[in-house]
């Protein structure tokens, strides 16, 4: 049942996409799903567009975008429980578009696991196997495989209702995975999950995928949880997907304004193209990176957003400081589990800037801030691809 | 402050004990004064005004039950009952589904002609349905009275499943269809089972109003299906006390016996954990 996970990475990477669409686990093709209350949360009633995505067999795609944006109906048009106003779904090469759910081997995962509350747990994991006849010693071969690889020894009898949260959660993954289907489709498993509750289905999402080939299509809020389940991150803005990429990628190079400002990693400046290569900003004048030369070449006014992590405070500013770096005083400090950081009022404009938690400044202390220019991107004020 | 607040609860508790006793002993008498009657009637030999008591008991009344025309109308009402139990359910079911899958006003309207067999008076409900079972050829008998009885109950048990829809989402069946069932094997090995208690409420309900329907019975059956209201309703107007107070008796016992029914099943409902 184990899928050589090393081959299985090798395929994954070596795939293009328009190669892959034969051959992938999953292949959306210019995707349009209505929504099913007609409208979305902000009242708009276009639906999602042009959804074109494709997973390699046992890559994890996580799709990210703020509520309301329509994840949760392009899963479940993607099992066919919801309907399609457009495009193509093929699953394993084969198309699925007009297939009943029962038939496209793409199994959905509500957000809270449901389990058949009249079944115990070895009958909930063997139900895809029964309902397709399966005899009972091969039924119950694989269910007692799946209950020992997803930590479920000594629970087969047990009624739904007698479960944890976390045993729940792998319940259903077992039952989904006795599916052996192509495609999972996990709708926010890891959503108003305590953090111990969350690493334990983390840890079953992780092998589920070890024991499957199937490709893994993962909703969540969360950017720790997508970079940890991800093989690549895809981001739902505005109605289609904007961006697909793997997470180290995707941080560095957001593809437009709108995905940038979804992820939170940049801080954002108003600039000014001084010439094709060179911006003036408030916190000075920078180099364009290479990847943004094509537009600065005509635009005027341009958005300078750089990664929070490429500024830093300094507490120390001497007679000896250069003057050309940035002085400021502090106005306020934020510490998080994430990192401290804070507020520096400078002379145009405040930034914030990452600080040393064990020695922070204090509020009001004139420090000198820096910033690393390798973490620098430059947009047309309007959202545009760099 | 709160000890004189307490006592003169107390005092307005004790000051109400009177009048809820008489309440209560009002009550019971209202509830349980005319099956007591019906009892003492059902076992008298003779018992006439003045008489407080009957002058002597018997069982002869009951003793011809099983094999008398009480024996045989209760029969036919317990088949013409469940027929229309079971033939409700089964078409109530889908259509409660139906109806709360929909959204908006064609839900409410949808749910209003569900309603309107339950809301029509039963004797012009029975007007229409005499003629549309004589055109089927079934006027007069016991097929037609099934039928007759069956649209009530439809709309009363579609109703009840509306409720019932409405309170579930549709994740059950969503995981059952993504895992491979198809819509036959999501109703027989998930929707089915869940809902035990529902359909054996459902089934209660429609026996109930097969079981007690005079009305439709009387107009659609042309007076020649004999079910138990009708034989009820012929003895008492012949003055056959005895009898008509057995069989009075007999239309109250599935009624007693849904009550127990769901109350057993609250109990059980109850001890659920969660």
């Amino acid at each position: 049942m184990r899928f050589p996970v090393e081959r299985r990475i090798a395929t994954m990477h070596s795939m293009n996409s328009s190669a892959s669409a034969a051959t992938a686990a999953l292949h959306l093709d210019a995707l349009a799903v209505p929504f099913d209350t007609g409208v979305d949360a902000h009242g708009d009633a276009s639906g999602l567009r042009d959804i074109s995505l494709t997973l390699a067999r046992g890559e994890r795609v996580v799709l990210l975008g703020p509520s309301g944006e329509g994840k949760t109906s392009l899963l479940r048009a993607i099992a066919g429980l919801a309907p399609l106003s457009h495009g193509r779904v093929v699953v394993n090469g084969r198309d699925v578009t007009h297939a009943a759910p029962e038939l496209r081997d793409a199994v959905y995962l509500h957000q809270v696991p449901v389990l058949f509350p009249h079944l115990s747990v070895s009958e909930n994991i063997g139900f895809p196997l029964m309902i397709r006849g399966v005899a009972r010693v091969e039924r119950t071969r694989v269910v007692e495989a799946l209950l020992a690889r997803l930590q479920l020894d000594g629970l087969a009898d047990r009624a739904p209702h007698a479960l944890s949260g976390g045993q729940r959660h792998r319940v259903a993954l077992a039952r989904a995975l006795a599916a052996r289907p192509h495609v999972l489709l996990l709708d926010e498993p890891l959503s108003a999950l305590d953090p111990g509750l969350r690493r334990d289905v983390r840890e079953a999402i992780r092998i589920a995928h070890a024991e499957s080939d199937a490709g893994i299509l993962l909703v969540t809020h969360d950017l720790d949880d997508a970079t940890a389940l991800g093989d690549r991150l895809a981001i739902m803005l505005d109605r289609t997907i904007a961006q697909v990429a793997p997470a180290d990628v995707l941080f560095a190079r957001p593809a437009t304004l709108s995905v940038m400002r979804f992820l939170g990693l940049h801080q954002e400046f108003s600039g000014t193209v001084a010439h094709q290569h060179m911006v003036h900003t408030p916190i000075g004048d920078f180099a364009v990176p290479s990847a943004s030369l094509h537009f600065t070449r005509d635009a005027r006014s341009v958005t300078v957003a750089i990664r929070h992590d490429a500024i830093r405070c300094e507490s120390c500013v001497t007679a000896d400081t250069a003057p050309d770096v940035l002085i400021g005083h502090v106005v306020h400090v934020h510490h998080r589990a994430a990192g401290s950081s804070a507020t520096v009022q400078l002379a145009a404009t405040t930034v914030h800037a990452l600080i040393d938690p064990l020695h922070a400044p204090a509020v009001g202390t004139t420090v000198s801030v820096h910033v690393d220019p390798r973490g620098l991107l430059c947009f047309p004020s309007e959202s545009a691809h760099v | 402050m709160t000890s004189t607040r307490l006592s003169s609860d107390t005092r307005a508790s004790r000051g109400s004990q009177p009048w809820r006793a008489i309440a209560m002993v009002l009550l019971t008498i209202s509830t349980f004064g005319p099956f007591v009657i019906l009892v003492v009637q059902s076992t008298s030999e003779s018992w006439r005004w003045p008489s407080l008591l009957p002058d002597a008991l018997t069982l002869a009344a009951w003793r011809g039950v099983l094999g008398g025309t009480i024996g045989r109308a209760a029969f036919m009402s317990t088949l013409l009952a469940l027929a229309t139990a079971i033939t409700a359910v089964c078409v109530a079911m889908p259509i409660g589904r139906s109806l709360a899958q929909l959204r908006g006003a064609s839900r409410h309207v949808a749910a209003a002609l569900v309603f309107l067999p339950v809301a029509a008076p039963p004797i012009a409900l029975g007007a229409g349905l005499q003629i549309a079972t004589l055109w089927l050829g079934v006027g007069g008998t016991a097929a037609g009275v099934w039928l007759a009885h069956s649209v009530p109950a439809i709309g009363y048990v579609a109703l009840f499943f509306l409720g019932v829809f409405s309170a579930r989402s549709d994740s059950d069946s969503d995981a059952a269809r993504s895992h491979g069932a198809t819509r036959w094997q999501t109703w027989r090995f998930v929707l089915l089972p869940s809902l035990r208690g529902p359909i054996a409420e459902a089934l209660a309900i429609a026996f109930l109003i097969s079981w007690a329907q005079v009305a439709l019975t009387l107009v659609v059956g042309g007076g020649a299906v004999r079910a138990l209201p009708i034989e009820v309703l012929s003895l008492v107007r012949a003055g056959q006390d005895r009898e008509a107070a057995v069989g009075a008796l007999l239309l109250i016992v599935p009624a007693v016996a849904a009550l127990a029914a769901l109350r057993v099943g609250v109990r059980r409902t109850d001890a659920l954990p969660g």
